[in-house]
């Protein structure tokens, strides 16, 4: 298992700055509930396929933050005051994560009953201020099929000075559903975190829970196939979607058409559109015969040429370059310093990808490349999706060849300690960690990549005119169910 | 490159599906035979708690149901028999076993005066997973193409006649979603689409309002499924409220 070390709390900043610098990155942080584990904050870093995990045992709720010196680290201290009661002095200055309806002398995740009485906690007016400068909220319902959010862009004519997303429209409470025993299978409810990152969560999930067990080898290439096919709806939904934000509904309407024909793949071979319900602890839930394993064989073949035509028919025309070059973009010192994830931080030239640097499932046994770009703009992570769903098919196309018949679960003995799944996303790494003690799921943490990327994003979009912000957002597509939980 | 690109998107054979065709698609639900013995397994195993064995009857609530076949699995007497798209009353939505009924009727006249022809739709997210809005999305694609019956989406709650609400109600999103109701003008419609609307599915132990919206908006249609297909959405649509097809 992988080392765990106990720093006690006054050491805390000054070590993750060292870790820092020696090239870890902050993965996720939370607080643990007293009880049958003592009251502490986890801290889990990764380098390359190096997993350190922290504990910081806790006296009291109270403690010197950390992010002043380590901005890494601001989502988490915001969600570990918000759900686990830690810092109640934490300046109210960032207004509420998720919780808008806050408990009173109480918080979500405690072990003891919560009380009926909500406090509501409105979101703080701190504006900019200036001649000309005028505020413009957004949310959280909007014009476009889209989830909830509320933006406020604070503008001086049509440029963005600053932006500030305001989430947990969807706060449903999901961590604090996944505590009790590990027996207990909770597939159902991690593939609703976030519906089309299903697989990937389920994945985690998986990983979580499994800890040292072997997975069957079939099992193992069936799982890379679902979270590949999974990449590529997703990607060519974003690249559509682009598209749509553009105006330019040709190339639009062909990428949802894909989409369309890709998750009848899935409805065939997985039995549910998003393949909700293929995986399991331990495996994968049924079968693919042989008919199927073939017919996903000649859809990928199309899709590669699908691809390279919407990106031609996209790049031939000069008014969505206009739109797409230049726009949103997020420099690669920005990328670093809040370690942004996914194809957001490819297309900044960091070169990050869990499924090269720390392989699972099958992963470790198929080549493929990792695309980066250098610019950081909306054309970039473009580019970047596009080249995953060529690599992607080519990694179905090898998980195909090797497929061989065999078992396809294997009995899952969970272990306590921590588990951990960290699978690369759609949209970047997504990681779970189950506290596990005597049996039981402690405390259970999901840090989906969105939860980073959103503070990408308010970093990428000023300067940019109201105009493009949707054509940011959905270069970066971001979940709001999976940051919200 | 255009032209190409055209011919190609032309030449697909024609892929928009007639209406026949995207109501023959249905999801399926489980039902026991006749040599259910009543034992539970399958209630025990039904994450949503839609099966449910009390004083000798089996009966499943599709309000509940996620359409996760862990029954199937786990019991050979269990069969599977095409489930309707939507009911008009949640009580329809439970079925006993054996039993078979139609319960896609069409909605009063004075509940659909608005409308004639073509209905424009609002959907409102509150607190959905995100697979009931890629779902909504698909609708427009070249296979479903709803604008072809009259079902039209529309940006604003103002020029709406009904509003598609995904999700269990959250309690962050209840304002916002009891002013986009009130936004909407009268007579107006709301259609519970999917289980975490109608019943607040798996979410509805967490920290969500009620269960489902029916606590917190008026209800008309529900549509079932987790999330609902494409194809349900519209054809939902289009027999509750009577349009052409």
């Amino acid at each position: 298992m992988n080392p765990e070390f106990v720093v006690p709390i006054d050491r805390l900043q000054e070590r993750l700055q060292l870790k820092l610098i020696d090239g870890y990155g902050i993965m996720c942080m939370y607080a643990v509930e007293e009880g049958k584990m003592s009251r502490g904050i986890r801290t889990v870093l990764r380098r390359d396929a190096e997993i350190l995990s922290l504990f910081t045992p806790l006296e009291s709720d109270t403690y010197d933050m950390i992010h002043t010196e380590v901005p890494q680290t601001r989502p988490y201290e915001r969600e570990m005051h918000e759900m686990s009661g830690l810092n109640p002095h934490m300046a109210e200055h960032y207004g509420p994560q998720r919780l808008q309806w806050a408990y009173k002398d109480a918080y979500p995740l405690q072990k003891a009953s919560l009380p009926e009485e909500r406090v509501f906690r409105p979101i703080p007016d701190n504006r900019m201020e200036g001649d000309g400068i005028f505020e413009i909220p957004v949310g959280p319902v909007h014009a476009g099929i889209i989830e909830p959010g509320h933006f406020r862009f604070s503008v001086a004519g049509e440029p963005i000075l600053k932006l500030r997303t305001h989430m947990g429209y969807t706060y449903r409470g999901i961590e604090k559903l996944m505590e009790g025993f590990t027996e207990t299978d909770r597939t159902r409810i991690i593939e609703r975190v976030s519906g089309d990152t299903a697989v990937a969560n389920a994945l985690a999930y998986a990983h979580a829970m499994e800890g040292e067990t072997e997975v069957p080898e079939r099992a193992r290439l069936l799982r890379t196939i679902f979270a590949e096919l999974e990449r590529i709806y997703c990607h060519f939904g974003d690249i559509g979607g682009i598209a749509q934000d553009t105006g330019f509904s040709v190339p639009a309407a062909y990428a949802a058409g894909i989409k369309e024909k890709i998750l009848r793949l899935n409805e065939i071979i997985g039995g549910h559109r998003f393949l909700m319900g293929t995986i399991v602890p331990g495996g994968v839930r049924r079968d693919i015969s042989d008919d199927s394993l073939r017919e996903i064989q000649n859809r990928i073949l199309k899709v590669s040429f699908d691809i390279e035509e919407l990106v031609g028919m996209m790049e031939g025309s000069s008014f969505l370059m206009d739109r797409v070059e230049t726009t949103g973009v997020l420099t690669h010192k920005d990328a670093v310093e809040y370690r942004a994830l996914g194809p957001a931080a490819r297309a900044s030239g960091v070169k990050t990808d869990v499924r090269k640097e720390r392989p699972y499932d099958a992963y470790g046994d198929v080549g493929f490349r990792v695309f980066t770009r250098e610019k950081g703009d909306v054309y970039s992570r473009m580019l970047v999706k596009a080249g995953e769903i060529v690599e992607s098919t080519s990694i179905i196309n090898q998980c195909l060849d090797q497929i061989r018949p065999g078992p396809l679960r294997t009995e899952v003995r969970t272990a306590d300690g921590l588990g951990l799944g960290i699978v690369e996303a759609p949209r970047g790494e997504l990681v779970h960690c189950a506290e596990i003690t005597e049996g039981e799921i402690w405390r259970y943490r999901i840090r989906d990549p969105s939860f980073i990327n959103w503070l990408a994003l308010e970093r990428a979009l000023p300067g940019n005119i109201v105009a493009d912000f949707p054509l940011v957002n959905k270069s970066f597509n971001l979940s709001y169910s999976g940051n919200d939980l | 490159m255009y032209q190409k690109t055209l011919k190609n998107l032309v030449s697909d054979a024609k892929p928009v599906e007639p209406f026949e065709q995207l109501e023959a698609k249905r999801l399926s639900r489980p039902d026991p035979n006749s040599e259910c013995t009543l034992c539970g397994r399958c209630a025990r195993a039904c994450s949503g708690r839609a099966i449910v064995i009390s004083e000798g009857r089996w009966s499943v609530d599709l309000g509940r149901c996620v359409f996760c076949r862990d029954c199937y699995d786990i019991c050979e007497h269990i069969s599977s028999v095409p489930a309707p798209h939507y009911a008009l009353r949640r009580e329809d939505l439970v079925f006993l076993a054996g039993e078979s009924r139609d319960v896609e009727g069409q909605l009063p006249r004075e509940k659909t005066k608005a409308v004639r022809g073509s209905v424009a739709i609002r959907e409102l997210d509150t607190g959905s997973c995100n697979a009931c809005e890629s779902e909504a999305n698909a609708r427009g694609n070249k296979y479903y193409d709803m604008e072809r019956f009259g079902i039209k989406v529309t940006p604003s709650p103002r020029h709406a006649d009904a509003l598609l609400v995904t999700g269990p109600m959250t309690r962050n999103m209840l304002v916002a979603a009891q002013k986009t109701y009130d936004a909407v003008p009268n007579p107006k419609l709301v259609v519970a689409c999917g289980t975490c609307a109608i019943s607040g599915g798996l979410f509805v132990t967490g920290d969500v309002v009620g269960e489902g919206i029916s606590d917190t908006l008026p209800a008309d249609i529900f549509v079932v499924g987790c999330p609902p297909t494409p194809n349900g959405m519209i054809v939902s649509l289009i027999k509750a409220l009577g349009l052409r097809h």
